[in-house]
């Protein structure tokens, strides 16, 4: 990894071939090649966000349970929902469960809504450094996915201290994690590169996502919505995401297979499109910034 | 070192220390035909209305930031690159460093490029020195056990004590480039691309920085240095490209480039374009003559008599002479009008008038002074100082023990300051000034300040840096 003595590098004003990207594994070879580096974005990505506050890192937890306490107050309290998903359905148990849904839909959310102003907030990477700019919406990922894993301990002691039990198949989290990931990843990618030249980009993606909240059944269970919706609804590919995220964790449910299979071969296409646009277009970045 | 590039064998010994192979081992840069042209837009929304033209209406400006540049670098070559603000020597730089892409051409570097370009770009103020030591090191593509090896050294390079503990935000700038040239220092490269980075720090750091500089040259690195300062360039590096406007003027050694970039610094549009005309169609060096005011006689002269006396120890000649495209300096007067300093010039000890000198040599500052009404208690003075605005010398006449008690009206005066001009060569400025004692109170009767503006040329066999040119003789020889 360190400096090769011997290296011929050409930097040319020909336009590259987008298909030298368009291969997965030449993707995950690049993107391994700067694993160190990734490590260390991610690192201070995380820690950056709590960095000279007192309790540091604390607050990744302390978040999260006050707003774990705050749902369980509002819905077991205030409001009188239920999932209907089981006869005995608690008001915690409906708080832990909007909590879950939430724990998904947060990771996505926050790498979108970043990903807009990554790139042109950091000109020091685009033009002072030759720095792999593609490693930044990966960070952002892995600084989501750390705070996602936090909300999820502190599920789990919920669900322990008010359920007495948390379901095996949450063993399928790793799964279920997968289309997320890919899918946050090519978005990122995409929105991160476009919104270097297009400035509007982030604020259309702050509306997007709102919208995007409710149109994803998130404080509402699928199956509450008119059937004709329901396919619409189910071609989001974040309420399958969702769905599947509720079943293995708070229903003790496999995901639900055929959906899961979809969804993740589609956010796949989504990684690899969003790869191969924000490397096309990378070369010209710095003339923007 | 130039010597080492442009003899062929000597190159081939070389081959070991830049590492290189097969056909074009002894060029580490080349530059071929790169442009950059960058669109301009009127108003930002031109450019989404652009976008959904398709080219069908063309509502930008093309700005070429560089145009069809190509040179070359040999391995262990210093080059530098000069040029005002806006030639493009920024842009050549990043190009090379590989942050932008140009638009025309292409640059094949034969080599690890590391850019100077800005110390500590990458250190996040929030960090500690030593996370950031580490988040550097892995920009420069190292993994944390190689950077572990090396936090020691990097440490003590930079020198900063405790302070590699706090956040980077509470260091002074001084702190925050050591540290980051710390890491550089420690970043393997064959070529090293230096944005002017260096003028930072304390002078200790600064030596330290150039003694790194000067052990990565004798290991047969290659240096591009970017600066505005001529010294530096002349004393860093054998070879000078001379940008303007995007395109390389000229690629020559450094003292020749670096006088013709100060000559077209130092006129006005009309000579410039006319140095301009005379660098495409007869080269450099007949530019360089013209705008340095030679006829093609003198320097005929000036040729044969060196052939003649390699040796002599001063310029045979001219030694001096007055070019009248020395641009009218920014002169700021002032004075209670009881007198007028007129005539001011600077003369030769043939009594020309010059104000293109050569150092060591001694000249008159000649003024003439008019008084209007009755004067007490006058002296005459005069200052020399540099462009920076440093005095080098003031002279009054009462120091010198000239006394006027009292000067009756109307009367015209004449001061004449002979001085032996041991400065070092540069652009120099004169001051003429004229007291008087008015209600018990000494002020100026007249100043004129920056009234005289001169360059002071080398003579042939020193080349002093600093200030002052103290005649040197020196001696070196062994002892055992």
């Amino acid at each position: 990894m360190s400096a090769k003595s011997s290296s011929l590098t050409v930097i040319s004003s020909r336009p590259e071939s987008v298909w030298q990207y368009a291969h997965p594994l030449a993707m995950v070879r690049n993107l391994w090649a700067h694993r160190d580096l990734l490590q260390q974005f991610t690192v201070r990505e995380v820690m950056g966000r709590y960095k000279g506050s007192y309790l540091g890192f604390l607050w990744s937890l302390l978040t999260p349970l006050f707003m774990l306490m705050v749902y369980t107050f509002v819905f077991s309290v205030v409001f009188k929902a239920t999932w209907g998903a089981s006869p005995s359905e608690s008001r915690v148990e409906f708080a832990l469960t909007l909590f879950c849904s939430l724990i998904a839909f947060n990771v996505f959310s926050e790498c979108l809504a970043r990903a807009p102003g990554l790139i042109v907030s950091s000109p020091n990477y685009v033009k002072k450094v030759v720095f792999p700019l593609e490693i930044l919406p990966l960070s952002v990922l892995g600084s989501a996915l750390v705070h996602s894993l936090t909300s999820l301990v502190i599920l789990f002691l919920g669900l322990l201290v008010f359920v007495r039990a948390i379901p095996w198949t949450a063993i399928y989290l790793p799964l279920v994690y997968l289309p997320l990931v890919g899918l946050c990843l090519g978005l990122s990618w995409f929105l991160a590169s476009l919104g270097v030249f297009i400035r509007d980009i982030g604020y259309l993606v702050g509306v997007v996502l709102q919208v995007l909240f409710f149109m994803t059944p998130i404080i509402y269970p699928i199956s509450a919505v008119p059937a004709v919706l329901q396919l619409a609804l189910r071609l989001n590919p974040l309420s399958s995401v969702v769905e599947d995220f509720r079943r293995v964790i708070m229903w003790g449910q496999a995901p639900d297979w055929p959906w899961w299979g979809a969804v993740t071969l589609f956010s796949g296409l989504v990684t690899m499109a969003g790869y191969v646009w924000f490397m096309k277009l990378k070369r010209a970045f710095a003339d923007v910034v | 070192m130039s010597s080492d590039v442009l003899v062929p064998h000597v190159a081939l010994t070389n081959r070991d220390k830049c590492g290189l192979t097969a056909v074009d081992r002894d060029i580490v840069i080349a530059v071929r035909n790169v442009g950059k042209m960058y669109y301009l837009y009127d108003r930002p929304r031109d450019r989404l209305k652009q976008a959904f033209l398709w080219g069908r209406k063309q509502l930008y400006r093309e700005f070429w930031a560089l145009r069809d540049v190509s040179f070359e670098v040999g391995c262990g070559e210093s080059v530098g690159i000069i040029g005002r603000n806006g030639a493009g020597k920024s842009t050549l730089l990043q190009i090379l460093a590989g942050t932008l892409t140009p638009t025309t051409g292409e640059v094949r570097v034969n080599g690890r490029v590391a850019a100077l370009l800005e110390l500590g770009s990458g250190f996040d103020p929030e960090f500690t020195g030593r996370e950031n030591v580490y988040l550097n090191g892995a920009i420069w593509g190292f993994s944390r056990e190689e950077i572990d090896e090396r936090f020691d050294e990097i440490a003590a390079f930079a020198d900063i004590g405790q302070f590699i503990d706090q956040p980077v935000k509470l260091y002074s700038s001084g702190m925050f480039v050591r540290l980051a040239f710390a890491v550089q220092a420690f970043v393997p490269k064959e070529v090293l691309v230096v944005d002017e980075a260096l003028a930072v720090g304390d002078e200790a750091f600064q030596r330290k920085c150039m003694a790194v500089l000067e052990r990565f040259r004798d290991n047969g690195g290659t240096v591009l240095l970017v600066s505005h300062d001529t010294q530096t360039i002349v004393r860093q590096c054998e070879r000078c490209l001379l940008l303007s406007y995007g395109e390389l003027l000229a690629d020559d050694d450094s003292k020749s480039v670096t006088d013709l970039y100060q000559g077209l610094m130092f006129s006005d549009p009309q000579e410039s374009a006319e140095i301009l005309a005379n660098l495409r169609q007869h080269g450099l060096q007949y530019a360089l003559k013209q705008s340095q005011g030679e006829t093609e006689a003198q320097s005929q002269i000036q040729e044969n008599a060196h052939d003649e006396n390699d040796q002599a120890e001063h310029r045979i000649e001219p030694l001096d002479w007055f070019d009248p495209n020395l641009p009218k300096t920014s002169e700021v007067t002032y004075g209670n009008g009881d007198a007028e300093i007129i005539d001011c010039g600077l003369y030769n000890q043939q009594g020309e008038r010059v104000n293109v000198l050569t150092m060591g040599q001694r000249y008159e500052w000649v003024y003439k002074v008019r008084f209007y009404r009755d004067a007490k208690d006058v002296h005459f003075g005069m200052m020399l100082r540099t462009i920076d605005g440093l005095d080098v010398t003031g002279i009054a006449t009462d120091r010198e023990n000239i006394f006027f008690e009292s000067i009756s009206a109307p009367l015209l005066m004449e001061a004449r300051f002979s001085i032996k001009l041991n400065v070092v060569p540069g652009t120099y400025f004169f001051n003429a000034g004229v007291t008087g004692t008015v209600d018990g109170e000494r002020i100026y009767l007249h100043r004129r300040v920056d009234v005289g503006m001169v360059r002071v040329l080398p003579c042939d066999s020193h080349e002093p840096y600093g200030i002052a040119y103290l005649e040197p003789r020196v001696i070196c020889k062994r002892l055992s």
